[in-house]
């Protein structure tokens, strides 16, 4: 019997390249590919695939949240995320959420393989910064791992998460609610509340926030080289 | 699927190089298919292998090569004469600006620079037009417009599209 793979990412050019890799292994397939959390979670219910592949950095609904939920509703699921970054931060919110795999994407072509085979043979896999940190937070009581984060935040639900990542991605308050079927009053009563949890005053803040605490990734532009303009000397 | 065949002899001379890669593109399009020669430069191996699984599957398209940054891109670009070369933009040692603005000092004879980026920024399109590439497409959507972009880029005409919209203009 075939394992049965769901990949989610929000650039199909980077699913077809992980179908590429995964569909040379004989005895896999990709059962089905979605391009935002939300299809993810939908396409899980409904496929019950044996490994799923999340990228963090998704639109909509990210990764971190889209794992959460999928392992609320399964807690068998298991994940595999991929993402461009593996500072601290990351890590541990991707430890926390319950992903059985971390891998970078600059590292997918070598190291996603080996992750699927791991968590096939009921292992989990990490890169090896991520084992470093796992490591020295065991052997520090847990406390290497947040040593050099900012101070904790007080937390915000699923519900409450969903709708920041909504409104930091420039969505009204009359499309989040269409977007996730609830009234717009109910939205703005879950905007009052996250503004007011997060000491925030402003939809600039909330931005802020949200890239802060890898709720939406933003990619900064390369340093552009400019050649040197001529000036005369008096 | 590769319809054009380069005999090793007509790969060592490069002034011979040109006119028979004329002469193959002349022939290719009688058919209906027009052979073009891709170089995908990117430092992600699984986006240069969705590129090349996307730009494989046209027929007369061949990826010549790849490169995982700009140095290497222009080493590439002089050893293989690609058609049309597929570049990122933030790449490590250089990034695809300096790239390109390399390449375009080098006057390659027909080459043509085509961006497929992350940057989904007017500006940033226009720091990449200004640098000299003909072509520019976002990740996001590279799957939708890629095939359109290389085939207009490799006939000399300029393809630009951010997400939202998609301008196409003969140069």
């Amino acid at each position: 019997m075939k394992l049965r793979i769901l990949l989610a990412d929000d650039h199909e050019i980077v699913r077809r390249g992980l179908c590429a890799l995964l569909q040379k292994h004989e005895g896999w397939e990709v059962c089905g590919e979605a391009s935002d959390g939300r299809e993810a979670i939908e396409m899980a219910k409904q496929l019950k695939p044996d490994v799923i592949i999340v990228d963090i950095g998704m639109p909509q609904l990210n990764g971190l949240d889209t794992t959460r939920q999928l392992l609320q509703y399964d807690p068998n699921f298991k994940i595999i995320v991929l993402t461009i970054t593996d500072s601290d931060q990351v890590i541990r919110e991707a430890l926390d959420a319950g992903a059985r795999g971390f891998v970078l994407k600059s590292d997918a072509a070598r190291d996603l393989v080996l992750a699927v085979e791991a968590l096939q043979s009921k292992r989990m896999f990490f890169t090896p910064r991520v084992n470093d940190l796992v490591l020295a937070g065991f052997l520090d009581k847990g406390h290497a791992i947040s040593r050099n984060e900012a101070p904790v935040l007080p937390t915000l639900t699923a519900r409450e998460r969903e709708v920041t990542q909504l409104l930091a991605e420039g969505k009204s308050s009359k499309e989040v609610a269409s977007l996730l079927n609830l009234s717009t009053k109910t939205v703005e009563t879950h905007r009052s509340n996250i503004m007011r949890k997060l000491s925030l005053h402003s939809i600039r803040d909330l931005v802020v926030y949200a890239i802060k605490n890898n709720i939406i990734q933003i990619q900064m532009p390369p340093q552009v080289h400019h050649p040197p303009t001529e000036t005369t000397v008096a | 699927m590769r319809l054009v065949e380069y005999p090793e002899s007509r790969k060592e001379d490069p002034g011979v190089s040109v006119a028979n890669r004329l002469q193959d593109s002349f022939l290719e399009r009688d058919k209906g298919t027009m052979a073009v020669r891709i170089l995908l430069v990117d430092d992600h191996p699984i986006v240069r292998q969705g590129l090349r699984t996307l730009l494989e599957a046209r027929p007369g398209w061949e990826v010549v090569g790849e490169a995982s940054d700009g140095v290497e891109a222009l080493d590439k670009v002089e050893a293989l004469q690609p058609d049309v070369v597929v570049l990122d933009v933030t790449m490590p040692r250089m990034n695809g600006l300096e790239a390109c603005r390399s390449i375009q000092k080098r006057k390659l004879d027909g080459l043509e620079v085509l961006f497929v980026t992350q940057h989904d920024s007017p500006q940033m399109m226009r720091e990449a037009l200004e640098a000299g590439a003909r072509g520019y497409v976002v990740k996001s959507n590279a799957a939708r417009d890629l095939l359109e972009a290389v085939e207009a880029v490799s006939q000399h005409r300029v393809f630009t599209a951010l997400a939202r919209t998609t301008q196409t203009a003969t140069s």
